[in-house]
């Protein structure tokens, strides 16, 4: 029996849960004990305490019999922590004095046998806690009224575009020189097959002319400092050699540019000019000057056949990069995603032969605007057969294991497109499973079979050009087991199209590094809860929408970008945020100065005052993780609502009977 | 290990582990993660002429039906080069589950006698000489059926003529140990 | 250099003239190759139709003496190889079958830690000899040979091994380029011969060994990596040709006969008296290809 204090009086409140509970606890004699402690004014239990009456039970017994702590025996604090603290806060209890206890994840959930003397150990530690529990109070800070987007594909512009619409002000930072991102790429989308650039382009207008957003592109942020609601960023403006203000886009500079490079943006299929817009709805129309092809930058002056031609003279070579710092109250990361390198798997055939090509290559073939205006040919040659194989880097422990969910479906629309365009064409499409979820999907993938498709159900093994028959010279053959016959086939095509993995952007790492945000398994960016919280992140104020936070088509990109806007806007319109208040704080004058919790705090919430020569917790950053206070050699550093007081009294509770172990686990 | 066990657990059928006991010494995954992909098969040299296809033996195997599998000789015609097992994608252990097989066709003489003979004859020279001995394979193995020896006449003429058949037996000091080994084996593994 | 060495059954029997040019080649490159005492079969792809636990404990037990020997463990044959690398994989992998197999190993005598180290011969060449020492020896550059580098299947042993990719390997490449041979884009580098379906099996062996040989086109001679591929790929030409309804009359050589012709060793010394089908021709056309060359015999210098 835990002693407890004498002044104190602590309501303990047994959920059920329903059965998950009570189906292995028995709650009332859990509830009989925990009105035998000391302490405990009152003991109640009900079947679902986080619901209204269960609440309602709480806030009347704090109301009425004045208590000084409530203790929740229920689910995780993970769960309903901030719901209880409500709870306290409306029947004016101030929320730090409540304290849950788990019975339900660490006790019911993984015990068959002992769970009930087990949830007595652990009220009753609970109830001893409570005791010393201190008031505390969260601090306010003001928001700063404005959103940073970093990315500006479909799902950067469409964040920018709502949070402004909103009246906010919005920075977009963009990598390339323009903004539209993979999505400016394709060709027809599914299931609608409306043409990619019909849908983007007037976005990429409207946040061109949206008077809220301020719109960076070339440039790339390279710090962040702050925390929710205050956060300084700094990002690079590359020079662009080409005045924005001067430039209207008319194209003369890059119609005499003499040197050409390798188009980035048609997949290296085309060319384009060392000064160059990646495409021409480019937003902004203005172009970049490529340092790595320009001769004028590599030789000295050479050539300068741009400068010669600008009638508004906007070619300006003097130009240096610049550093740009805004306040923002949130952050929207939005960096999209890269697509898999076929080249590890070998046996496809990606770098041996030229007519097997990516998926995001073929777009480029497909697109009216692409390298060759539209028409399929590869090799020189009009393919009449086509064999489209999926999964490739996909579903795959060797290289990713996850689904990358939009092939099944680009692969259709591929089978589409090429009927329409080369007549008789065959399409044969290599799949394991197909994977139409959406609205629309299904009926996609019948109209698919209508056209006269071939399904053949089997990954396969290898792409050759070895012919073993003369009905095989000069094509390609796709070998695999078609697992619907069971055997082995030899499929003869012209063109392979692989459909590889999406996947995390290359410097996902560093990302993630530089927003303070973790990465999944699977290398995405790693969102707050998989199901309830899709966009927001462990870092309050930072949201990830879009391909960085998995593989994803459009609409749910888009849907996602609303989202992202949402979270933003909701912190920004609030005007202020409230600060968890349970955090570690430097007692000065027991700081020795010694430096050693300034390098381990995982947050960079510790600053050193040299002045002082004390350490500094800034509360906004301090996620309470207790790192500092353990390696605080002189004891100086308190986790508040962590207190030693606290937990010893905790631990003290747990200890003070013996109970013998319970018989099985 | 502890991962395996509780696959085997949930395999399809209890029966399958006392039908196939080297299951708990399967390095890789079993049979329960095969997504019936195909690819081991795309990627199989003798797949075209086995009755039930690597993958299909793989299903057979998830639906607790070893015996069909045993009784399809598939399992004879692996040669072990792991290219199955290399490449799939949730990293079955294929070829060894394919071993396992051909161990239960050899052994409940599901084999044409003849390559009952030529495993037996190869595995009685090992056990004997500690190598394997040319010589007394082929007695061993054609002595029972010289009919085919007319097939192999042309290359064991070649090997002779060329001084490619060693006459003598090899030897190897640790031939008795060797011996034990077989022994030992089939104890533990409850062969005959 | 020293190196112990496991030879396997098929190198000392049936492809004895691998084994003998083996040594020559080495002895040529100065290194010495010293035969592992007592070694025992690997159970090459039979065993594992017997016994789980002898397919696994077979080539632990060379393992084991090459511990006892306190060296490395070399080996020229891809099956073995394969067995071998495989016993170490498993070993580390699963405590239940290290346990077993020991306590099979303990009926001769010897216990397998698990510290062995296996090099394949493809290994040694290219990474420990290196490829300008071979370039060095070399008198007499195969100017105008075309030949097919075939690895063999076996692909789980590079997947251990990691001295070259699996799917897409290149050492044994460089390795005939730097004898000055003209190597030819070989398809079925690594496909499987059959190994022993061409015993067990005639007809499937046979038309793997006959898509093979078919690959190859009009390579002047296929290169080998493995033992039992040299036989397999030189002795059923014939019944091969039967089933891919045509004539195949393709040199098969193993890569040290190769390294060893370009060496200008004796042929018999590297045992091109033993290959069913006659390399004579292939002489011939270095000949040529030297005469065509300017003049002097150079030796070539790896890509």
């Amino acid at each position: 029996m835990a002693e407890g204090k004498s002044d104190v009086k602590i309501g303990v409140y047994v959920c059920h849960c329903g059965s998950n509970i009570a189906g292995t606890v028995d709650v009332e004699k859990v509830t009989e004990f925990a009105q035998e402690q000391g302490s405990v004014a009152v003991a109640r239990n009900y079947k679902f305490m986080c619901s209204e009456p269960g609440q309602a039970l709480i806030k009347k017994d704090i109301e009425e019999l004045g208590l000084d702590g409530v203790v929740v025996a229920a689910c995780s604090p993970r769960m309903h922590e901030p719901t209880f603290r409500r709870v306290c806060e409306e029947a004016g209890l101030n929320p730090y004095r409540l304290h849950m206890c788990n019975i339900r994840e660490q006790c019911s959930w993984v015990h068959k046998n002992g769970a009930t003397e087990k949830a007595e150990a652990l009220i009753s530690a609970a109830i001893s806690r409570a005791c010393y529990l201190e008031p505390l109070e969260r601090r306010e800070v003001p928001v700063a009224p404005a959103v940073l987007v970093v990315g500006g594909g479909i799902a950067g512009i469409q964040a920018a575009l709502k949070v402004a619409d909103a009246g906010r002000k919005v920075y977009l930072v963009e990598r390339e020189p323009s903004i539209g991102g993979h999505m400016a790429q394709l060709d027809k989308t599914f299931p609608t097959l409306d043409c990619s650039a019909c849908i983007l382009t007037p976005r990429m207008a409207a946040v061109k002319a949206h008077p809220n957003i301020e719109l960076m592109t070339y440039s790339e942020v390279v710090d962040v400092q702050g925390y929710v609601g205050n956060f300084k960023a700094t990002i690079r403006r590359k020079p662009r050699y080409v005045d924005e203000s001067l430039c209207t886009g008319c194209g003369i500079c890059w119609e005499k540019c003499p040197w050409k490079a390798e188009s980035e943006f048609d997949c290296g299929l085309g060319q384009r000019k060392a000064i160059y817009t990646p495409f021409p709805q480019a937003v902004p129309n203005v172009p970049v000057i490529d340092p790595e092809h320009c001769v004028y930058i590599l030789r000295d002056g050479k050539c300068g056949a741009c400068l010669k031609f600008c009638e508004r003279g906007a070619i300006d070579f003097n130009q240096t990069e610049k550093m740009v710092e805004v306040e923002v109250g949130a952050i929207i990361v939005a960096t999209g995603y890269d697509v898999f390198d076929p080249s590890a798997i070998t046996r496809l055939g990606y770098n041996r032969f030229p007519n097997v090509i990516t998926s995001l290559e073929f777009e480029r073939l497909c697109n009216a605007a692409g390298p060759t205006s539209g028409h399929i040919v590869v090799d020189g040659r009009e393919p009449k057969s086509v064999g489209i194989i999926h999964c490739v880097g996909s579903r795959d422990r060797k290289y990713h294991e996850y689904c990358s969910r939009v092939c099944c479906m680009y692969a259709l629309k591929f089978a589409h497109l090429i009927k329409e365009k080369i007549e008789g064409a065959n399409v044969y499409q290599f799949y394991i499973d197909m994977r139409c979820y959406g609205k629309g999907f299904e009926e996609f993938y019948q109209r698919a079979g209508t056209e006269g498709v071939t399904f053949i159900r089997g990954r396969p093994a290898q792409v050759t050009d070895l012919a073993i028959s003369e009905e095989e010279e000069g094509k390609l053959m796709v070998v695999c087991e078609n697992t619907l016959v069971g055997a082995v086939m030899r499929v003869p095509v012209d063109m392979v199209i692989l459909c590889p993995a999406m996947e995390a952007r290359s410097d996902a790492r560093d990302v993630a590094r530089l927003f303070n945000l973790s990465q999944s398994a699977d290398g995405f960016l790693l969102e707050r809860h998989a199901k309830m919280e899709p966009v927001a992140t462990a870092n309050d104020g930072v949201f990830v929408v879009g391909c960085v936070q998995g593989p994803k088509d459009i609409p749910d990109t888009v849907a996602q970008a609303l989202a992202g806007a949402a979270e933003a806007l909701a912190l920004i319109d609030k005007g202020s945020v409230e600060l968890e208040a349970a955090t570690a704080v430097v007692d000065e004058a027991a700081c020795s100065g010694c430096k050693i919790c300034v390098p381990l705090c995982p947050y960079t919430a510790i600053t050193f005052n040299e002045a002082e020569k004390r350490a500094l917790i800034n509360e906004a950053l301090c996620k309470g993780c207790g790192v500092c206070v353990a390696a605080c050699p002189a004891a100086a550093i308190v986790a508040r609502h962590f207190t030693d007081q606290q937990i010893l009294a905790e631990v003290e509770a747990l200890l003070v009977d013996a109970r013998p172990a319970p018989a099985e686990v | 290990m502890g991962a395996l066990a509780t696959t085997l657990e949930k395999a399809w059928t209890p029966h399958t582990l006392e039908r196939i006991p080297s299951l708990r010494y399967l390095v890789g995954n079993d049979f329960s993660l095969c997504y019936q992909c195909g690819l081991c098969t795309g990627s199989c040299r003798s797949a075209y002429a086995m009755k039930y296809t690597p993958r299909q033996v793989m299903n057979l195997l998830q639906l607790g039906r070893v015996d069909e599998a045993v009784a399809s000789g598939s399992g004879l015609l692996c040669t072990a080069c792991f290219s199955c097992t290399f490449r799939c994608p949730r990293g079955v252990a294929i070829t060894d589950l394919m071993g396992a097989i051909q161990r239960l066709s050899l052994a409940e003489k599901h084999a044409d006698p003849h390559i009952q003979r030529f495993y037996r004859a190869f595995m009685r020279t090992v056990e004997r000489h500690g190598r394997f001995h040319e010589i007394e394979f082929l007695v061993r193995y054609y002595a029972l059926n010289p009919l085919r020896l007319r097939d192999e006449l042309r290359v064991g003429l070649t090997l002779l003529t060329k001084g490619k058949i060693v006459l003598k037996a090899p030897k190897v000091k640790s031939q008795k140990g060797i011996a034990a080994m077989f022994r030992k084996a089939a104890q533990i593994e409850g062969r005959p | 250099m020293r190196y112990v060495y496991y030879p396997g059954c098929s190198a000392s029997g049936t492809s004895k003239e691998a084994e003998e040019s083996l040594q020559a080649a080495m002895g040529a490159l100065g290194v010495e190759w010293t035969e592992l005492e007592d070694w025992n079969c690997c159970g090459a792809a039979i065993a594992i139709g017997t016994s789980y636990l002898l397919s696994v404990a077979l080539p632990a037990r060379n393992l084991a003496l090459a511990e006892r020997a306190e060296s490395d463990l070399v080996t020229g044959c891809s099956r073995c190889f394969l067995n071998l690398i495989r016993a170490i994989h498993y070993t580390h992998e699963n405590a239940s079958v290290h346990e077993k197999v020991n306590e099979l190993l303990a009926e001769t005598g010897v216990q397998y830690s698990g510290k062995a180290r296996l090099r394949h011969l493809l290994d040694v060449i290219v990474n420990d000899i290196g490829l300008d020492v071979v370039a060095e020896r070399v008198t007499q550059p195969l100017d105008g040979l075309r030949v097919a580098p075939y690895y063999g299947c076996c692909q789980g042993m590079w997947t251990y091994a990691q001295f070259d990719s699996v799917e897409d390997p290149h050492c044994f490449d460089q390795l005939l380029a730097t004898l000055g041979a003209q190597v030819v884009d070989y398809p079925l580098k690594t496909a499987c011969c059959g190994g022993t379906l061409s015993m067990s099996r005639r007809s499937v062996g046979a038309k793997l060994i006959g898509d093979l040989l078919a690959a190859a086109g009009d390579a002047d001679c296929i290169v080998t990596a493995c033992p039992l591929c040299l036989f397999n790929l030189n002795s059923f030409q014939r019944e091969a040709g039967r089933i891919k309804g045509t004539h195949f009359n393709i040199p098969v050589l193993f890569l040290t006969q190769m390294m060893g012709m370009a060496f200008g060793l004796p042929k018999k010394a590297l045992g091109l008296q033993r290959n069913a089908v006659p390399v004579d021709g292939l002489y011939k056309k270095i000949a040529a290809g030297a005469t065509v060359s300017s003049g002097a015999a150079s030796a070539s210098r790896p890509k």
